[in-house]
């Protein structure tokens, strides 16, 4: 396997010197204590750090949901760090992916009506031959018409893999994916990000604490008190673990 | 479990807040209806004991009974009764009280009539303590050519001291006084709101035309009892004629028979509050249905730590409580001020309501308190038994939320089934039953059972009614409407719940405004059918007449067609006492007055012949061809049926319709009661209107009034009643919109995770916002359906009932009033859903995701 291109000549996404803080006066904590990253097109990053070392917090400050104390992100060519409110749900909309942990899909909806809600909430359409693309590559042809609460939790996953695909984003994030998933459903998903990274070009961010699952990233940013502690480049789950030995964990 | 049911409440108070206010509102209102009850008898109360202040003893004739003050024919106690007891030992003064009719004119020379009725006049009693008013300003009447006015009419008519003021005497003379001073009738409210002149007693005899006096009343010596006193008076000879009361029993006699009206009264608007309650009820348990719905992880834990089932239901039970209790006190209070609040809007309305201090008596306070919190904890029954039911493994799934079914259980199935089917044997039944009054009944009591079977039907309504209704909208207005419908959807039990108070609302309102409607049509209908003339001219209350010389006037007039006086008077016919027998001049038929005949023609009435109304045929045992005999002063006037007809239920036609010769010839009248007057041809409506304006010019106590002013007073009547009617619905329609923003405002705080991930997705605060909204307008509309359809229907069925016994009429579906109760309706559930519309927009995607439920 080919190392990505190292500094890439425009990175899809860059985060600047971020710095987040719960809390004021003596009780403050600094969930995130200047943190500097780029990503890459294409590329599939894996976040990892123990609780606390503020993985979750940079995807929210990443992905748009969370607004930093200080410090710029970049989106393609957009600084979302000072948008306001009704901008920066226009790009979740439109330019960024989520797949959560648990709570992914609408229970009052079924599978297409959760696939095509971020489109619908634009008004748009979905593009035929890109829709029988995500549907078949995900297998859920026989799924569409069932509600949440008919699928298994591996199914409800790739509903939304397909969700987060069928806009096109700029980047997914991906939150603990596989956290409520048994191995043999969560390398299903783990898999499919891999594949649509490679073979459709898209660039994936994610946050786990499974050496596994981030032995299917291209990269592994470690993190640790808020800072980024380290880098792991064709990562596979033993070198992940060496990584995490070495450094005391 | 008394310290976790507490926690629980103060954990939970804002989802408290709402199902509190329903129940604080349904309180309020039974408080305030009390209240307005006691408060109206309260005043009563103490009027009557202002006109039994100081009186120790009362004399009154006997059969007192039911007159208006002042009317002519009402039985007096003479002057020589009052000398009499003047002299009785102990007697310390006496004094004979007079009430009569003694319309006084405003300064532009009309009568003044408070409702309809023109004012009266009262004499100065010599005794100042035996005076039922104070002196507001100047001073009481010193001579024969002075009086005093109550102090509202002087206000209102801008009178000033010393000025002239006008009153038409009992033989139709109007003569002048000078006005001296205003009386504060403070709270007596024997005399209604009407205007009240006091004359010296003299005067009040000339003025009025009252042969004696109505009440004469005693003053006791220091140390004589009322007792003691009474008993003396009731030895004097001849006294067995008159009624002799002590003077607290004066007070509360009279009070009890005008409360008896207040009570009526009150027991009407006891139904609204019931209603109001029972929509309450609705939202009590609707909100409690949802939060233990919501608990039911909490639940589980508290059983998987060792709860039992019993500790899980009596928590559930203590909440609601402490709910009913603190909302039913807060309810009590309000009522206070709803309670003072009715009472004016009464007396705005018209209804000549006492008013006075409000009275909030122990009884209402345990009563309000009482139903509040009882109405509170059975509502809370069903979901306290369905908490038990929550398996302690439900602690531990994952909180993936079952679609709910829409399902029935059989229970559901069967209430329905048999409440439509009898709601609809007894509704036809009703509807069958043209004959008493019952069928009303029948018809009501089938919307009721019709109704409840509509309540259980309600989550199988819900799903496909919501499809519809969204359809369209979600077709135009995209993502955000059809989210609305899909949320609206997918708790079919809940949203029944939540628009059934709204429902019933509804429902009462068109019923009404379908059966109010159609009464005014109807009358409308049968004035322009039978009675198309320009003009009435009508005397005054308490038995004026429209005098020959303005009759003679009139008929004099080019710019005058028709002129047709009509007589009327009770007498006996074919031994029957009683009947209404009367006179209409022959040039009103066919061109003014056109009865639908049963039989013959009016053209045969005549000297010796006579018509009659069918209804009275039974009655006088007489039929077309038979004969009437009619006593009148004037000796027996014996008759042939020459023609039978239906005058209607709104109808100017006697029963015995004579010619104008034997009737005045029979009883000899001193003028007509009305007269029919039409335009001449050709004559424009202001020159007519003008002819008969002078023609009346001068007798100040006539009225002229054309079928539009007609049909103007009746509508005004109508809209007035519908207004009133509007208002106290209006509080069920309040009540229910907390149901609604309730069950928003808890679908809201369930659905929190979920409208983070859909703004992470991309959804707009506006558009969250948006989705909210539409999801109210949902429900409203469904409630809008239901009510209105049902309330169609059933208004439908009644005034067709109506119809049917009253033997015409027409119906009439009030379009546009209903369509106002629907939009205010939508409306205010869009108006319920701003807060929690408001609160899920508010609230940050990061932490809302973070908040692992």
């Amino acid at each position: 396997m080919q190392p990505p291109v190292l500094a890439p000549a425009r990175a899809v996404l860059e985060a600047t010197d971020l710095v987040k803080t719960y809390g004021a006066g003596d009780t403050a904590v600094r969930a995130l204590d200047g943190v500097t990253a780029a990503f890459a097109p294409g590329e599939f990053t894996a976040i990892m750090g123990p609780s606390g070392s503020g993985k979750s917090t940079l995807l929210h400050c990443l992905a748009g949901l969370d607004t930093p104390a200080s410090g710029s992100v970049r989106i393609g060519d957009t600084e979302i760090s000072r948008l306001g409110d009704r901008a920066l749900t226009m790009l979740r909309r439109h330019r960024v992916g989520f797949i959560f942990q648990s709570f992914n899909l609408l229970p009052a909806l079924t599978a297409e009506q959760n696939i095509r809600l971020p489109l619908d909430l634009a008004g748009r359409k979905p593009d035929p031959g890109w829709w029988d693309t995500v549907i078949t590559s995900l297998g859920l042809a026989d799924r569409l018409r069932h509600l949440p609460s008919q699928l298994s939790g591996g199914q409800q996953q790739r509903v939304a893999c397909a969700r987060a695909l069928i806009t096109k984003p700029d980047v997914i994030f991906a939150d603990e994916p596989t956290g409520n998933l048994d191995s043999r459903n969560g390398a299903e998903v783990l898999g499919f990000l891999r594949a649509s990274v490679r073979e459709l070009g898209q660039t994936v961010v994610m946050v786990t604490h499974d050496p596994v699952a981030a032995s299917y990233a291209g990269r592994v940013l470690f993190l640790a008190d808020g800072r980024v502690s380290g880098e792991l480049r064709a990562p596979t789950p033993q070198s992940v673990l060496d990584y995490l030995k070495r450094n005391g964990e | 479990m008394m310290r976790s049911a507490l926690a629980s409440l103060r954990y939970r108070k804002a989802r408290l807040a709402a199902s509190s206010l329903a129940v604080a509102a349904g309180v309020a209102f039974v408080t305030g209806t009390l209240v307005m009850g006691a408060s109206m008898n309260a005043a009563y109360f103490s009027g009557f004991a202002a006109g039994a202040k100081n009186v120790a003893a009362a004399v009154t004739p006997r059969s007192s009974g039911n007159y208006r003050p002042g009317s002519e024919d009402a039985p007096w106690v003479p002057a020589s009764v009052l000398t009499r007891i003047g002299s009785v030992p102990g007697v310390t003064a006496a004094a004979g009280r007079l009430v009569g009719q003694a319309p006084l004119l405003s300064d532009s020379g009309k009568v003044i009539r408070n409702g309809e009725v023109p004012g009266i006049g009262i004499n100065l009693a010599a005794d100042p303590a035996l005076r039922g008013f104070t002196v507001a300003s100047g001073h009481v009447p010193a001579s024969a050519g002075q009086v005093a006015v109550d102090m509202a009419t002087a206000a209102d008519e801008h009178f000033r001291l010393g000025q002239r003021v006008r009153v038409v005497d009992h033989g139709g003379r109007v003569r002048a006084f000078l006005l001296v001073g205003t009386i504060d009738l403070g709270a007596n409210h024997e005399f209604g709101n009407s205007t009240v002149t006091v004359f010296q007693t003299a005067t009040a005899f000339s003025v009025t035309g009252r042969p004696g006096y109505d009440q004469v009343v005693a003053r006791a010596a220091p140390g004589v009892s009322q007792a003691a006193l009474t008993a003396r008076i009731r030895a004097l000879p001849g006294m067995s004629a008159y009624q002799v009361q002590t003077g607290a029993q004066l007070a509360t006699a009279e009070a009890d028979s005008a409360a008896h009206f207040t009570q009526q009264f009150t027991t009407a608007i006891l139904i609204f509050a019931v209603i109001a309650l029972a929509v309450a009820c609705i939202v009590i348990y609707n909100t409690f249905t949802i939060l233990v719905t919501q608990r039911g992880r909490e639940l589980a834990l508290q059983r998987c730590v060792g709860a039992t089932r019993r500790q899980v239901f009596g928590e559930m039970l203590l909440e609601s409580l402490a709910v009913g209790v603190i909302a039913s006190a807060a309810g009590v209070v309000a009522g206070l001020g709803l309670g003072w609040g009715l009472q004016r809007l009464f007396a705005g309305f018209g209804a000549s309501v006492p008013s006075g201090p409000v009275v909030l008596s122990p009884s209402t306070v345990v009563i309000a308190m009482v139903t509040g919190t009882l109405v509170t904890v059975m509502a809370a029954l069903p979901p306290a038994r369905s908490a038990t039911r929550v398996a302690p493994v439900a602690a531990l799934g994952s909180q993936h939320e079952q679609p709910e079914s829409a399902r029935i259980g059989w229970l559901r199935a069967a209430v329905a089934v048999v409440f439509t089917g009898a709601g609809v044997l007894v509704t036809d039944n009703g509807m069958q039953n043209v004959g008493g009054r019952s069928g009303f009944v029948e018809i009501a009591a089938g919307g009721c059972l019709c109704f409840v079977a509509v309540l259980a039907l309600g989550p199988v309504i819900v799903p496909p009614v919501i499809t519809f209704l969204g359809w369209l909208p979600g077709k135009l207005a995209g993502a955000t409407v059809r989210l609305a419908a899909a949320n609206a959807r997918r708790n079919p039990h809940r949203v029944a719940a939540a628009t059934a108070a709204l429902t019933i609302g509804l429902t009462l309102m068109t019923v009404f405004t379908v059966v109010i409607s159609s009464a005014q049509a109807s009358s409308d209908q049968q004035i322009t059918e039978h009675y198309p003339f320009d003009y009435i001219v009508q005397a005054g209350h308490g038995g004026q007449l429209v005098p020959p010389r303005v009759i003679s006037a009139l008929a004099a007039s080019p710019a005058l067609g028709a002129v047709a006086p009509l007589y009327d008077q009770q007498a006996t016919v074919n031994g029957a006492g009683r009947t209404d027998v009367g006179a209409i001049g022959r040039r009103a038929f066919g061109m003014s007055i056109q009865p639908a005949m049963v039989a013959g023609s009016l053209a045969a009435v005549g000297p010796g012949v006579a018509a009659v109304d069918s209804s009275q045929l039974t009655r006088l045992h007489t039929g077309l061809g038979g004969t009437v005999v009619v006593s009148t002063p004037g000796g027996a006037e014996r008759l042939r049926v020459g023609a039978v007809y239906d005058g209607g239920s709104h109808s100017v036609m006697p029963g015995v319709l004579l010619s104008v010769p034997d009737f005045t010839r029979g009883f000899r009248p001193a003028g007509a009661q009305e007269v029919f007057v039409n335009r001449a041809p050709g004559a424009s409506t202001p020159a007519s209107r003008a002819a008969v304006d002078a023609a009346v010019a001068s007798d100040p106590l006539l009225t002229v009034s054309t079928v539009a002013d007609y049909k103007a007073a009746l509508s005004n009547t109508v809209n007035r009643v519908l207004a009133l009617f509007g208002a106290l619905l209006g509080l069920a329609l309040l009540i229910a919109l907390f149901g609604i923003a309730n069950t928003l405002t808890l679908s809201v705080i369930e659905r929190t995770r979920e409208s983070a991930l859909m703004r992470a997705l991309g959804l707009t605060r506006g558009q969250l916002r948006r989705m909210l909204l539409a999801e109210a307008l949902f429900m409203a509309l469904l409630a809008v359906l239901l009510g209105v359809g049902l309330g169609a229907a059933f208004g439908w069925a009644m005034v067709d009932a109506f119809i049917k016994s009253a033997g015409g009429g027409v119906i009439s579906i009030p379009f546009a009033e209903i369509g106002l109760f629907a939009a205010i309706g939508t409306a205010a559930a869009l108006l319920a859903s701003v807060l929690p519309a408001r609160r899920a927009a508010r609230v940050p995607v990061v932490s809302a995701m973070a908040d692992v439920g």
